[in-house]
Parts: structure tokens; C-alpha cells; sequence
């Protein structure tokens, strides 16, 4: 009977063995880190690399020159003031010199001067940064929340009338644009029923301590974020729909059933499991849109974020922060790709390099 | 050509979404019969609330007329939704195909491009360009165009690579002829199928991305859409929402209407690629 | 050698007149209809049968494994110890999943979770029927890994399956299977997607995990040669219904039906583990309105009668059963 505790003698010789990849297992951490390196040089930097002359080139190939309408912006009539200025930006030299200038410059996180601010562009974007950031991330796990679950609950009923009602809900969430959601929602919470601010970040003049700021925030964050995540949340709910109907009919979950595991778990541990791999991609390709997002509905609500800011260089056409915007706006979505990226290899064991 | 019709109309939603879209294109082609003369002129008192006698969306803060500017906003909507779609249609085939098509240097190139724009925020650069070159409409479109092909081009690329590698491809080359033979002639018509499903909702994608350069009051200020009613209302929420809610709920129905036919179009090109 | 002394058991599983239907389009579409089968305390009953006969359908059914709102049974019982498993709630079920009845599938590169490692898959297998934690559980997950025959243990248990080959993640399969020592083991085509050298070794495994813990099997296959091999009983099916059933000897002896005899016919010239060759003619498509016996229009033999009305199951042997008109009036060679 207890024969199977000795090992059977094929073993003498593994290499006569069934062929199982017999290669060393290399620790997740070591290779999550080498695919961090590998990301940095053949896409974080390139990609940098591209904005950053893509930007350069919208400057010179704006109708005037630069400087010009620069000058003209901010009124100085002054010749002399004109050509300090074409100095200062290097205009006087060869394209390419201006080039590698502007490639050193912003290399050093030096994105010039912005007129309207009265700041170094950086100084005023990395003010107006944290805003932001707190209003896409409010707004990425509302929908994040509302998407996944309401994705997941049509799913558990596909073709039934509460899949459709939500699909249908969906559709419209989708169709509704985060601007419009937004007045409708101060409408609503704001000015009829008069339960939540309908705009800024915090109580004008008021002090509550750091917690009670802190709540205060909260308190006006929720109306933007809601705008946010509700448009956003039809994404999810239809990514999360279609990759928990395709996982559940996998072998796997035959397998994880026929061991006897709960229902619970077989949809949290192997359905919702593989489902997620598609949810965590569509956070990274919907990254820059969020921010996209973000831009219009800091506008509804005046909340005091890069969408503000970059709203007042257009009207005011201060050229150095817009494309400032740009480029660290780029910056913020490359390296959120990045962190998906890794989350994704990390979930996904199968990923080591492409 | 009539089977894919016919199995469309089988989907109860897409053709809802379909008689929508008829019923708004409509509208939009008859918008100078239904309100001649300007939509923009003043014809009653200030902040008339809907249901009026012969105003029935009711007047703004200047006392037009809501519905005859809502009928003409759906005509230079619309438009500028069209055009700026076929123009992001045609970058994204182009350069989907591309990087599809081609391997090595073209390719890779075409294939990072395609990631470079899906890294700047669409909005943020539409702005910038915007401010750079001036709101005049044609620039508009353009602009559109030019920050919404990425997605379009993602899904051709693979289309492309998908089908590159087929059978009669690659018979197709070894019959000797050229790329641009084999990439329109043979792959296209094949790869076709899910790019227009995508197209129809880069119609709904640009008139989103219009309606929000225009509600921001950074459109062309010669035109009206319906983001720039909703821009226009935005201080009266406390008296008049309605102002608001009514040019919105056009955006919402058109690009609803636009959502249900690309999902049927999916469904019926593209069978296989949902349950 | 065989386990037929234990023939003359009451059986373990029986299911009377079982109905799987699939729905479809056009409503629902029984697949698999009038299902009888026991199986006995330590044998091993194969079912044989072309691909899309229903014989994967009907194991699952035994199982209750049937994908949820596209398969369901319609008919029939299934009775475990003489209870009856389909009226059985859904926490009563998973308590005799994996410990009662287990499966192993067809594909073993699909049937292990890809991004979960081998050994939380065999862990929770362990622990879906049983309290053990901590360096128990590990000990417990490796004496399965060596019962099965997989070398390095330790080392695999910390693998994800795409770094195994085919042949090791069915090992481990079956490991997980056989965790919490289950009284019948389904196997679901258990050698088909393999390599044929390998397809040797799993099945020898599985007969010797047989002989060491006394559970009955129940192998889907539509490869004779692994029925000769393996099973004691063996039931031919044919579109959803069994047309023959008995011990393997008197079948491969003796077949009665004429689908077995075709069935028989073909492997005799064909070597093992090759797919069956057609017979001529094709499978009925499911959901035609079907009067009488379902290969009436491939039997070299067929006469009127096998046109109009179903032939029932009756005994034509010790133990030996076939639905066929032929056998009533004795004119099947």
C-alpha cells in the first residue's frame, strides 16, 4: 500500500522524464524589475524623447514667431526687449543648436517661463498637479467600483434583464458627456436639493483643522469625481461583462468546480482573477483620456487643477505652459503605463518580456 | 450586402439607434425649412421656460429661441463630427495598416507612433494645437481628427497582422505584387469589417471631443454646436438648467443613437467577437 | 487482476434515464436522452464513442458540471449511495465534488488556472476537503506531487503551468483530482491531447492510482485501445444514446450492435491512439426530429422497422446489453 512513498526509479534519469520545462525558476521580483529597466529604455525614454521634439517643432511652426506673439501677449513694443527675448529662447542660433538647447532644458525640468503665472512652469504645474491627480484618481475608482461590479452582476445573468438594464445604463453613461453629467449632478445634489458644493476644492475663508479639511475636500470632491467615474464606468463595465463571461467558460473553472470550491470562490479566485488581466489594460489605455477628462471637468466645478491652469495659458496664449502641460502631462501618463505594465506582469505570470 | 442588413435589423437596439440617427440626420439636412433665417436673432423675452407658446425648449439669457438653435446646432454638430472622424479614419487606417503591414523599421515607427498618441491626452494637445493655430473651424476638425486616430489605428494594426500572414497573402506576393496592391486589394477589404464598427463610434468620440472644446468657449466662435449652448447655459443652473440639460440631451441621444448602431454593426461584421 | 470481483457490488453511481439538453437558438435540443449507466465500487466503465456523440456531456452530467444557463439536465436522475445528485443543493454538491466524484479533462494545458501556481491550485484542492494548514497542507501537496510521479517537487509546486509540458500539468491535474481521495474518478479523454509515448505513462499512473486507492474510474475516450487496456465495462454511444454496453471481453468478442462492430472493425486497422476513422455516412445533426434508431441511415443492415420506432436496451448476454431490432430476431452474425 505504501509502495507510492518511494520514489519510482524513471527519476534516475530526468532527461528520460516527460519533458516538463526543467529551466531555474527565476523570483517574480527579479523579473518584474528587469522588465522596469527593459520599459525605461525602449519605451519611457523614446517616448519622452518624441514629445519633447514634437513640441519643439509645434513652437517653430507656429504661423509668427514665437517670440512674436509672445511679445505681443505680453505688450512689449520694445525692440530691444524683442531681441532679449529671441535670445533668451536661442532664436538667433541654428535650429539645431535650439534644439539640443531645449532637449538640455528640459531635461533639467526646466520648461521655461510662464507670463500669465508670473512662475517657472514647472513651479506652477507641480502647484496644480496634486489636484488633479486626486480628482482622476477619485474619479478612476468610482468607476473602477461601479463598472467592475455592475459588469460583474451582468455577467453572473448574461441576457437577463437586469445585463441588459445595466448594458442599456452603460450605453448611456457612455453617450453622456463628463461636462454635462457634471451640471446635471449640481443641478441635482447642488442647487435643488442643496446637499453637496456645486464647485471649488474647499469652504472659501473656512479652517476645520487638518481633518476637517481634509473632509472638506472630500465633500467637494465627491460631485467631480461621480462626473468622472460615471462616464468612465461604462468602460469598465464592459470590459469587466465580456471578460467574465469569456473566463467563466474556461477549462480552469470546470476544474476549480469539479474540486469542489464554493461558488464564491471559484468567481473570485478564478473567473474574477483572470478578468481582471483585460480590466488592468483598459486602466492604462484609459489613462490619458481620464486626464483628458479631467481638463473639462475642473472647468464645471472650478476645481483648481492643471485643467484650470491650462485653460487660462490658452485664452491667454502663454505658450511656454501649454506645451509645459503637455509634456508633463505626457510624463504622468507614461509612467502610470509603466505601474500598469508591471501590475500586469505581475498578474500575469505568463508575461516575463515580450 | 442585404444579409448583413438583414441581420442587423434583427437587433431591435441598433435599428432604434439606426431610426434615431435617420431621424437627427434629417433634422439636420431640413434645419433651414423648419427655422429660416437666423437661429442666433432674438425673438421673445429673456428665459422663457420650455413649454412655451411657440417656444417649446423655451429661450436662453438672451431670448432665443432654444429649439431653432438646437435644430441648426445639429448640422454643424454633426458635421464637424463627421468630418473629423473620416479625418481620424484615414491617419488611423493608414498608419494602423502600416504598422501592421510592414515589419521592421516602418512598422516599429508606425507602431510607435501609434502609442505616442495614445500617450498625450487627447484634450490636453487638442487645446494646445488649438491655441497655436487658431479656433477656425478647419483647424478644429483637423485637430479632432489628428488626436483621435489612435484607437482606430490599434485595431486595424492588428487586423493587419492578423491577416498578413494568410494563405493568400502571401500567395498574393509570391505572385509578385506590390504592397500597396496587396495592403488595399487584399487586406483591407478583409480587415474592413471591425474598422467600420470603430468608425461609427469615432463619429460619437469626435462629436464628445467637440462638445467639449466647445463648451470650454475655445471652438470656433462663428459656430454653434450644442457643447457651446451647454457652455453658453452654464451660469444660469440656478435659474435655468434647462438651458443646460436641453442641448445636452441632444449630445447624449445622438451619440447613444451612434453607440447602439456600432454595437450592432459589430455584432453582425464581426461575428465571434462577442457572446 | 481487473477489479471484476467487485462486480457483483451494489453500485456506486447509477444514472436511469438521464436527458442533457443543450439550448440553442432554436430552444432547447436534448443531446444526450434515456442515459443508463452504473458504475460499481473499484471498476472502471469506459464510455466510447465518436466525438459529439454526447459522452462528455453525459460525465459532466454526472457531476453537475453542466455550463450554467447553456446545458442542463432535462430528465432522468442520478443517484450517488442512492441518493439523488440533481436535486442536491448547491453546498451539498460541492461537498461531493472532489470528494465523492472527481474530474480530470481533456486538455491539461486549459484545465490549470494560468495565472495561479501549481501549488496554490493543488493547496485549494486539498483544502476544499479537508482542514489542514500550514506545513501539513505543503506535505500534503507534496506526497501528491510524488504520487504522480513529478519530479522535483518542491521546485514544480512553486511553477505557473505554461512552464510545464502537457504531460506534467495532466500529472498535476490528476494530483488535484485524486487530493481528497475520491471514490470515482472521471477522465475525460485523459490522453487526447497528448504526445503518444506520454499517453503510456498517464494511463499506466492512473491504473496504478486505481489499484493503490480503490476508486472506480470512468474514462471518456473514443480510442478502443484505451478501453482495451483499461476498462472492465465498456458502454458505446451513439448519438446521446448507449447502443451497446457489457464487460470488455464479450464486447471486443462479441459486439452486437452494428455502429460497435463498424466502431471495431476501423480500429482493428488502425493503430492506437489515432482518431477514429468515419464510419460512412454522417452523425445526425441534433435537433432533427428523429424517429427510430439514430444510425438506422449508416447500418449496412438497417430494415424498415429500424426507421419507425426506437429499439429499447434489452440483454443479450451476461451483462451484455445492446438496443439494436437486430438482436430479436437473432439475424446479427
Amino acid at each position: 500500500m505504501a509502495s507510492h512513498r518511494i520514489l519510482p526509479s524513471p527519476f534516475s534519469d530526468p532527461l528520460r522524464f516527460d519533458g516538463a520545462v526543467r529551466t531555474k525558476v527565476t523570483s517574480r521580483p527579479v523579473i518584474l524589475l528587469r522588465r522596469l529597466v527593459v520599459r525605461l529604455v525602449t519605451h519611457v525614454l523614446p517616448l519622452m524623447l518624441a514629445i519633447i521634439t514634437g513640441t519643439f517643432f509645434l513652437i517653430h511652426s507656429a504661423p509668427g514667431s514665437f517670440v512674436e506673439i509672445m511679445s505681443s501677449e505680453m505688450q512689449v513694443s520694445d525692440q530691444a526687449m524683442i531681441d532679449r527675448l529671441s535670445v533668451t529662447y536661442g532664436l538667433d542660433q541654428p535650429l539645431w543648436v535650439q534644439y539640443l538647447k531645449y532637449l538640455k532644458a528640459v531635461a533639467q525640468f526646466d520648461l521655461g517661463f510662464s507670463y500669465r503665472q508670473n512662475l517657472p512652469v514647472i513651479e506652477a504645474v507641480l502647484h496644480h498637479l496634486p489636484a488633479t491627480l486626486l480628482l482622476m484618481i477619485s474619479g478612476i475608482l468610482v468607476a473602477l467600483v461601479a463598472g467592475v461590479s455592475a459588469g460583474a452582476v451582468a455577467a453572473s445573468r448574461p441576457n437577463s434583464f437586469i445585463d441588459r438594464a445595466l448594458s442599456m445604463t452603460g450605453v448611456f453613461l457612455f453617450a453622456a458627456p463628463g461636462f454635462w453629467l457634471g451640471i446635471m449632478l449640481i443641478v441635482l445634489f447642488g442647487v435643488t436639493l442643496g446637499w453637496l458644493p456645486i464647485g471649488d476644492m474647499r469652504t472659501i475663508g473656512a479652517d476645520y483643522g487638518f481633518f476637517g479639511n481634509l473632509l472638506d475636500v472630500g465633500y467637494h470632491l465627491l460631485l467631480p469625481a461621480l462626473a468622472m467615474g460615471l462616464h468612465q464606468s461604462a468602460i469598465y463595465l464592459r470590459v469587466t461583462r465580456t471578460a467574465m463571461l469569456q473566463a467563466a467558460t474556461a477549462d480552469y473553472v470546470k476544474t476549480a468546480r469539479a474540486k469542489g470550491l464554493s461558488e464564491g470562490t471559484v468567481i473570485l479566485r478564478h473567473i474574477f482573477r483572470n478578468a481582471l488581466l483585460p480590466i488592468v489594460t483598459v486602466l492604462g489605455l484609459q489613462f490619458a483620456s481620464v486626464l483628458s477628462g479631467s481638463v473639462v471637468i475642473e472647468a464645471v466645478f472650478n476645481w483648481p487643477g492643471i485643467g484650470s491652469l491650462l485653460y487660462d495659458a490658452v485664452v491667454a496664449r502663454d505658450y511656454p505652459m501649454v506645451l509645459g502641460i503637455i509634456i508633463l502631462s505626457s510624463l504622468v501618463v507614461i509612467t502610470v503605463n509603466l505601474v500598469v505594465d508591471l501590475v500586469y506582469a505581475w498578474l500575469d505570470p505568463r508575461i516575463v518580456l515580450e | 450586402m442585404t444579409d448583413v442588413f438583414l441581420r442587423f435589423t434583427q437587433n431591435r437596439l441598433a435599428t432604434a439607434g439606426l431610426a434615431i440617427l435617420g431621424l437627427i440626420g434629417l433634422i439636420a439636412l431640413s434645419a433651414p425649412l423648419l427655422f429660416p433665417g437666423d437661429p442666433l436673432r432674438i425673438v421673445a423675452p429673456a428665459l422663457q421656460p420650455p413649454l412655451t407658446d411657440g417656444y417649446p425648449f423655451g429661450t436662453d439669457a438672451l431670448g432665443r429661441d432654444m429649439l431653432a438653435m438646437i435644430v441648426h446646432g445639429t448640422r454643424t454638430t454633426l458635421l464637424i463630427g463627421v468630418a473629423a472622424a473620416t479625418t481620424a479614419i484615414l491617419i488611423g487606417v493608414t498608419i494602423g495598416a502600416l504598422a501592421g503591414y510592414y515589419g521592421g523599421v516602418i512598422g516599429s515607427l508606425a507602431g510607435r507612433l501609434i502609442e505616442l498618441f495614445q500617450t498625450i491626452p487627447g484634450l490636453v494637445f487638442l487645446l494646445a494645437i488649438v491655441s497655436f493655430v487658431g479656433p477656425q473651424l478647419i483647424f478644429v476638425v483637423l485637430a479632432i481628427g489628428i488626436v483621435s486616430w489612435e484607437s482606430i489605428a490599434r485595431l486595424t494594426r492588428a487586423e493587419f497582422l492578423a491577416w498578413r500572414k494568410r494563405d493568400f497573402v502571401l500567395a498574393g506576393r509570391a505572385m509578385g505584387m506590390t504592397d500597396a496592391r496587396l495592403i488595399f486589394g487584399e487586406i483591407l477589404p478583409n480587415a474592413i469589417a471591425p474598422v467600420i464598427a470603430v468608425s461609427t463610434l469615432s463619429i460619437a468620440g469626435a462629436i464628445l471631443v467637440e462638445s467639449g472644446l466647445s463648451f470650454l468657449g475655445l471652438g470656433d466662435p462663428s459656430v454653434s454646436t450644442w457643447g457651446r449652448l451647454v457652455g453658453e447655459g452654464r451660469g444660469l443652473i440656478r435659474t435655468a438648467w434647462y438651458v443646460c440639460a436641453i442641448p445636452g440631451a441632444a449630445i447624449v441621444l445622438t451619440v447613444f443613437a451612434l453607440s447602439l448602431v456600432s454595437d450592432g454593426l459589430n455584432d453582425v461584421l464581426n461575428p465571434g467577437s462577442r457572446r | 487482476m481487473n477489479a471484476q470481483t467487485f462486480a457483483v457490488d451494489t453500485p456506486f453511481i447509477e444514472a436511469r434515464g438521464l436527458t442533457t439538453s443543450v439550448r440553442t437558438k432554436r430552444g432547447e435540443v436534448p443531446i444526450v436522452t434515456g442515459f443508463d449507466l452504473s458504475v460499481r465500487r473499484g471498476e472502471t466503465v469506459a464510455i466510447v464513442g465518436e466525438s459529439g456523440c454526447g459522452k462528455s456531456l453525459a460525465a459532466l452530467s454526472l457531476m453537475q458540471l453542466l455550463p450554467k444557463g447553456r446545458a442542463r439536465v432535462s430528465g432522468g436522475e442520478v443517484r450517488l449511495d442512492g441518493r439523488d445528485i440533481l436535486t442536491l443543493k448547491a453546498r451539498e454538491l460541492n461537498a461531493l465534488r472532489g470528494r465523492e466524484i472527481a474530474l480530470i479533462s481533456q486538455d491539461p494545458m486549459s484545465a490549470l488556472n494560468p495565472v495561479i501556481s501549481i501549488g496554490a491550485q493543488l493547496r485549494e484542492a486539498i483544502t476544499a476537503h479537508s482542514d489542514l494548514k500550514g506545513e501539513a497542507l505543503h506535505a500534503r501537496a507534496i506526497e501528491l506531487m510524488r504520487l504522480v510521479q513529478i519530479p522535483d517537487p518542491e521546485a514544480r509546486l512553486r511553477e505557473y503551468p505554461h512552464r510545464l509540458s502537457g504531460g506534467m500539468c495532466q500529472r498535476v491535474s490528476i494530483a488535484m483530482a485524486i487530493a481528497s481521495q475520491p471514490r470515482l474518478l472521471i477522465a475525460d479523454e485523459p490522453t487526447t491531447a497528448l504526445d503518444v509515448t506520454i499517453q503510456a505513462q498517464v494511463l499506466q499512473l492512473l491504473q496504478r492510482l486505481k489499484r493503490e486507492t480503490g476508486m472506480a474510474l470512468l474514462i471518456i475516450t473514443h480510442d478502443f485501445g484505451v478501453v482495451a487496456e483499461m476498462a472492465d465495462r465498456v458502454a458505446v454511444m451513439y448519438a446521446g444514446r448507449i447502443v451497446e454496453e457489457g464487460p470488455v471481453r464479450e464486447i471486443f468478442r462479441n459486439p452486437r450492435h452494428p455502429y460497435t462492430q463498424g466502431l471495431l472493425a476501423l480500429t482493428r486497422h488502425h493503430p492506437r491512439g489515432m482518431r477514429l476513422p468515419e464510419i460512412a455516412g454522417l452523425v445526425p445533426a441534433y435537433g432533427e426530429a428523429r424517429t427510430g434508431c439514430a444510425f438506422a441511415d449508416r447500418c449496412p443492415q438497417a430494415r424498415a422497422i429500424c426507421r419507425q420506432l426506437t429499439p429499447e436496451r434489452r440483454s443479450v448476454g451476461p451483462l451484455h446489453d445492446t438496443a439494436c431490432w437486430l438482436t430479436e430476431t437473432g439475424e446479427v452474425a
